[in-house]
């Protein structure tokens, strides 16, 4: 190896030594002590390195770079595809119709008490009606037979025991509605639904239909119904 | 953001940025390489599986962004082309840089051409083994040493200049009276 040589490999030398135990820096290495010029020069060649180095190693990022790169990153970073916001849009589009879907019977504008009126006549004119014939037992019987109950206070008894209890239930506008027949002088048929599922202003409300009448009231919690063929009289003496 | 990343920005962001600068020449540039070199890493980095290997992977990737946002078209330079650094480059005292001021190198440094800059820069980093050097700019070893060797000596020239157009001091003109 040449001085030249030497000199190519050597001014490759890292001012830290870390090449110093690399085969083709340790020939030159070597010749540089047996050669007292090349060695002067060697030690020129490392001193400016190590200056240029602390120079440019001195140089520090402008203040707030670190930030930047984070919250960069931050805002950058990959967003897992549940994440997306197309999948979020679509997740939260499909929850909504589910809620809805859910809540609608809630949700749900509530019907007048002249819809339920009428439904509930045309179901005891029906065929339906008929093949059905609930009748009231136990303790709701023994109440509704009593020629001396009157109905105009409501019915003492929960919407959710009596449809527990065997009650026909049937739905008019998409709402929950039960029914009970008992018998007095004549034949009723009571219709008890909640009482935010019909909208009306509680005063009872007498319909004649088709040889029917009818009388929708409400009490704190439900709207009533009561169905006969007996004529108003015969419900006025009921309610 | 997870302790990781911020422990990798921490370890790495300021030689990244050193390096970006020397590419870049102006902060400005050279912030927005180390920010997108980091968000690569962010976006990507995970696929890296040998952990030793972050810093190459780093430096490797400034400089690929370096290039690709070049514009198409520029001067590639050929480096038989280049002006030689000769083999034996003049010595030049260490006081020239010692007394420099740091940013002045950095603007030398800035004024190598590109080709010589790259590994010139890393070689003061002392960052990356020569292999690695040599991977990251896809040459051989050798190739490696022969730019640093022109580099070096253009660095040498443009201390040279900064240093001679530092002691020049402008002629004060004379104030004329005017009547």
């Amino acid at each position: 190896m040449n001085t030249t040589e030497a000199k190519f490999i050597l001014q490759a030398r890292r001012p830290d030594g870390r090449d110093d135990a690399d085969p083709r820096f340790a020939e030159a290495l070597e010749q540089a002590r047996r050669d007292p010029s090349l060695a002067e020069w060697l030690a020129r060649e490392q001193a400016f390195d190590a200056t240029v180095a602390g120079k440019l190693r001195s140089v520090q990022p402008p203040a707030g770079l670190r930030e930047a790169i984070l919250a960069g990153a931050r805002m950058s970073r990959p967003v897992p595809f549940w994440r997306r916001p197309q999948v979020l849009a679509l997740a939260a589009s499909v929850a909504i119709i589910v809620g809805l879907m859910a809540a609608w019977p809630v949700m749900r504008p509530a019907g007048g008490v002249d819809q339920l009126a009428l439904e509930v006549m045309s179901e005891v004119n029906s065929g339906a009606h008929h093949d059905a014939m609930p009748q009231a037992r136990g303790a709701l019987r023994t109440l509704l037979t009593d020629s001396g109950t009157r109905l105009a206070a409501g019915v003492p008894f929960d919407f959710d025991l009596l449809k527990a209890s065997g009650c026909r239930s049937l739905r008019i506008g998409g709402r929950e509605v039960l029914e009970v027949c008992f018998a007095r002088t004549a034949e009723f048929h009571l219709y008890m639904a909640r009482r935010g599922d019909f909208r009306g202003d509680g005063k009872p409300m007498f319909r004649e239909r088709d040889a029917q009448a009818s009388v929708t009231w409400t009490d704190a919690r439900y709207v009533y119904t009561l169905v006969t063929h007996e004529g108003v009289e015969a419900l006025q003496n009921v309610l | 953001m997870d302790d990781t990343f911020t422990q990798l920005v921490d370890a790495y962001y300021a030689p990244v940025y050193r390096f970006a600068l020397s590419l870049a020449r102006n902060s400005a540039d050279a912030c927005d390489l180390t920010q997108q070199t980091f968000y690569v890493w962010a976006t990507k980095g995970s696929a890296l599986r040998d952990g030793s290997k972050v810093k190459t992977w780093l430096f490797t990737t400034l400089y690929r962004e370096f290039l690709r946002g070049r514009r198409r078209g520029a001067r590639i330079t050929a480096l038989e082309d280049l002006p030689s650094g000769g083999e034996d480059p003049p010595a030049v005292e260490r006081d020239l840089a010692l007394n420099m001021d740091a940013q002045l190198v950095v603007e030398a440094l800035q004024e190598v051409d590109e080709a010589f800059r790259v590994p010139l820069t890393l070689f003061y980093l002392e960052d990356l083994p020569y292999q690695e050097i040599a991977d990251l700019l896809e040459v051989p070893i050798g190739t490696v040493m022969s730019r640093l060797s022109r580099g070096k000596a253009q660095l040498r020239a443009a201390l040279t200049h900064k240093e001679t157009a530092s002691k020049v001091i402008p002629f004060p003109f004379s104030q004329r009276k005017t009547s």
